[in-house]
């Protein structure tokens, strides 16, 4: 009995001796212990992108250039941005821009038009205003003109043109317009061959290039156009690959032809891969491609300069909103 | 004749009667076979262990979509278990304060093509299981990014996003000496997502007190100093992050060196993070109210999954601390 006494006695002794020796470390006695949880996630495969700013605004003058000057939403927006906020690679991206489904021009209202067949896009980002030569549309739709141009001389030397055989119209480019011809007219458009473009811009202060005929002192191109069918349309393709719409950095554009309603249209693309820009050898690239991101991962992003060109001719006021589409793929 | 009662006599019969009872007794005792007894007494001295245990120990969600927020049909592992983790205490010491580290990446993941890269730890949300309870991201860490042409940001700034799923809020600090922990802070109170610009110009914020960012003024963005931690390591600040009428508790923290990259940390259930000691307001202990032994709480825990995440499989892991005081 006084053994066990003595025992207990002993332990209660060591035990005052632990309290006291953790109280002089300092404090509270603080006991930590951890665990832990692996965490594991699959993310699906999503393709997804995200283009911003989603809205732009330029107050422009007819004939006039909008720029990062004269954005209002930004203000100053100068670039949009495409992001992969998916999780796959894309392989391609590519734009597709908004156009008027009939001409803009001599209707006294701005009922035609739309703001997207204006854009221009280059994928110089070096500075807020990047220069002209990087600049290219989307895809440009350029109706043949219906009313007479009495200065015209068509490829057979009819001044004016010879509208049952031959059909033209212009590449506006701002304040610089370039006269075109076609062999071919509504609704048989896409049975053009080729389309001669003037080398000479035509301006408020220049006639430009006017005589087309063929031998004559005209100073333009022909471009030959083959048949291609896609989407079931049938459409006359081809490149320009010389002559001032293929003087920039990123060379021609690649056009298609064909008729919409009872007036042929001719469309000028660089940035659009859709049907019928997807042809071989098209001149019209992708965005990613262009700008060195390809595949463009997951999280990373990269910019376009964008700008409007607006003709000469266009309506006072609001044109109608136009969009751009950014599109993406994977192979 | 009758024997005169002696003396001697009586005494015999005195002797004799207990005797006689006794073993009438004794007789009566064998018949029943009655068991023995003693009792011995026994005592343990529990030694004061701080144990803490968490369970499941490993959680694993599927075809989790980027730019969201997981769900419970997603969970796929363990089969059937709700999204939340059991964290029990199997140690011997009443638990007074339990939280959260997670892990993050070591470097930007986003744009690099690499889902190594990436860290699960770095997705997940925990909230309290009670009524009306938020989630908020343990440590999430966020690296600067490169130019993003519609943000407008002060000259010096470097800029990157706070991820949460589909909400990205833009984020700038001033670089222009190389050392971060004591620079103006800023942060967008809208959030960035696929179809809202959200906030982009950070050049006019309402201000706060070195050490705050939480005005809550009529500015698209707010700003603060960041203070420095004692070891100079690190600078921090509270922080509001959303807007005016619905904003999250954070405090974020930055590392001092920033001449190279510039790293992020938002937290709020991390009580070992830069500022936590330094007197940091929003961190909170996950539990306050002591957690005896054999008592256990719940965490309900999501994952967030940024736009930009790699298709695939991502890890990562948490860490719960628990801590006694007696």
């Amino acid at each position: 009995m006084k053994g066990r006494l003595w025992i207990g006695g002993l332990i209660l002794v060591f035990g005052i001796l632990v309290n006291s020796a953790s109280a002089q470390l300092g404090g509270d006695l603080a006991v930590n212990d951890s665990d832990y949880a692996l965490i594991n996630v699959n993310v699906t495969t999503k393709t997804m992108v995200d283009v911003e700013p989603h809205s732009l605004t330029w107050i422009v003058e007819p004939g006039g250039v909008g720029d990062n000057s004269s954005e209002q939403e930004g203000p100053n927006y100068f670039a949009i941005q495409i992001e992969n906020i998916g999780s796959h690679n894309i392989t391609h991206v590519w734009l597709n821009a908004t156009y008027p489904t009939d001409s803009p021009f001599a209707v006294g209202s701005a009922a035609n038009t739309d703001a997207g067949n204006y854009v221009v896009i280059s994928n110089d980002t070096s500075t807020n205003n990047p220069p002209a030569s990087g600049f290219y549309f989307i895809n440009r739709a350029e109706y043949n003109e219906t009313r007479e141009l009495v200065y015209l001389r068509d490829p057979a030397g009819n001044m004016p043109p010879d509208s049952s055989t031959y059909t033209y119209g212009r590449f506006r480019n701002n304040s610089r317009e370039y006269f075109w011809f076609i062999n071919a007219v509504a609704p048989r458009c896409n049975d053009s061959t080729y389309i001669r473009i003037g080398n000479e811009a035509h301006t408020r202060t220049s006639t430009g290039t006017t005589n087309f005929q063929t031998g004559g002192p005209g100073n333009w191109t022909e471009f030959s156009l083959t048949h291609y069918t896609c989407n079931g349309i049938n459409w006359a393709v081809g490149n320009i690959t010389s002559g001032p719409l293929a003087s920039g950095t990123l060379g021609g554009y690649a056009v298609a032809v064909t008729n919409i309603s009872d007036r042929c249209v001719v469309f000028f693309s660089k940035w659009n891969r859709d049907c019928p820009f997807d042809f071989p050898g098209t001149n019209a690239v992708y965005a990613n491609e262009v700008a060195g991101r390809t595949p463009l991962v997951p999280g990373d992003s990269f910019a376009l300069a964008i700008k409007v060109y607006v003709p000469y001719g266009i309506y006072e006021g609001p044109s109608n909103q136009g969009r751009i589409y950014i599109i993406v793929n994977d192979v | 004749m009758k024997r005169p009662l002696t003396h001697t006599n009586s005494i015999v019969r005195l002797i004799l009667l207990p005797l006689f009872i006794y073993l009438i007794i004794e007789n009566a005792t064998a018949q029943a076979n009655v068991t023995a007894n003693d009792t011995i007494l026994l005592w343990v001295t529990v030694a004061e262990v701080t144990m803490v245990d968490i369970q499941p120990d490993q959680l694993g969600w599927q075809n989790v979509p980027p730019g969201s927020e997981t769900n419970k049909s997603q969970l796929a592992y363990p089969p059937g278990a709700p999204d939340a983790i059991q964290i029990e205490n199997i140690g011997s010491t009443n638990i007074t304060e339990i939280w959260f580290n997670t892990s993050y990446p070591s470097s930007l993941p986003f744009g690099m093509g690499d889902i190594s890269l990436y860290d699960a730890g770095n997705f997940v949300v925990l909230r309290r299981n009670e009524s009306g309870a938020e989630y908020f991201f343990v440590n999430r860490v966020e690296y600067n990014e490169s130019e993003v042409i519609y943000l407008n940001v002060p000259s010096g700034y470097a800029h990157g996003r706070f991820r949460s799923a589909n909400s990205e809020y833009f984020w700038a600090i001033d670089v222009s000496d190389g050392w971060c922990n004591d620079s103006d802070f800023r942060i967008g109170k809208n959030p960035h997502n696929q179809t809202e610009l959200g906030t982009v110009d950070l050049t006019t914020c309402d201000a706060g007190a070195p050490g705050q960012i939480l005005g809550l003024g009529g500015n698209e963005c707010r700003q603060g100093t960041l203070d420095p931690t004692p070891d100079n390591q690190w600078g921090w600040a509270d922080i509001y992050i959303g807007p005016n009428t619905d904003y999250e508790n954070y405090t974020v923290a930055v590392y001092a060196n920033c001449s190279q990259y510039v790293r992020v940390m938002f937290y709020h259930w991390n009580m070992d993070a830069p500022g936590v000691a330094d007197g940091a307001n929003h961190p909170e202990y996950f539990s306050t109210t002591p957690l005896y032994p054999g008592g256990r709480i719940i965490a309900n825990i999501h994952l967030r999954v940024p736009y930009g995440t790699m298709a695939g499989n991502i890890t990562g892991a948490m860490t719960v601390h628990a801590k006694s005081t007696y």
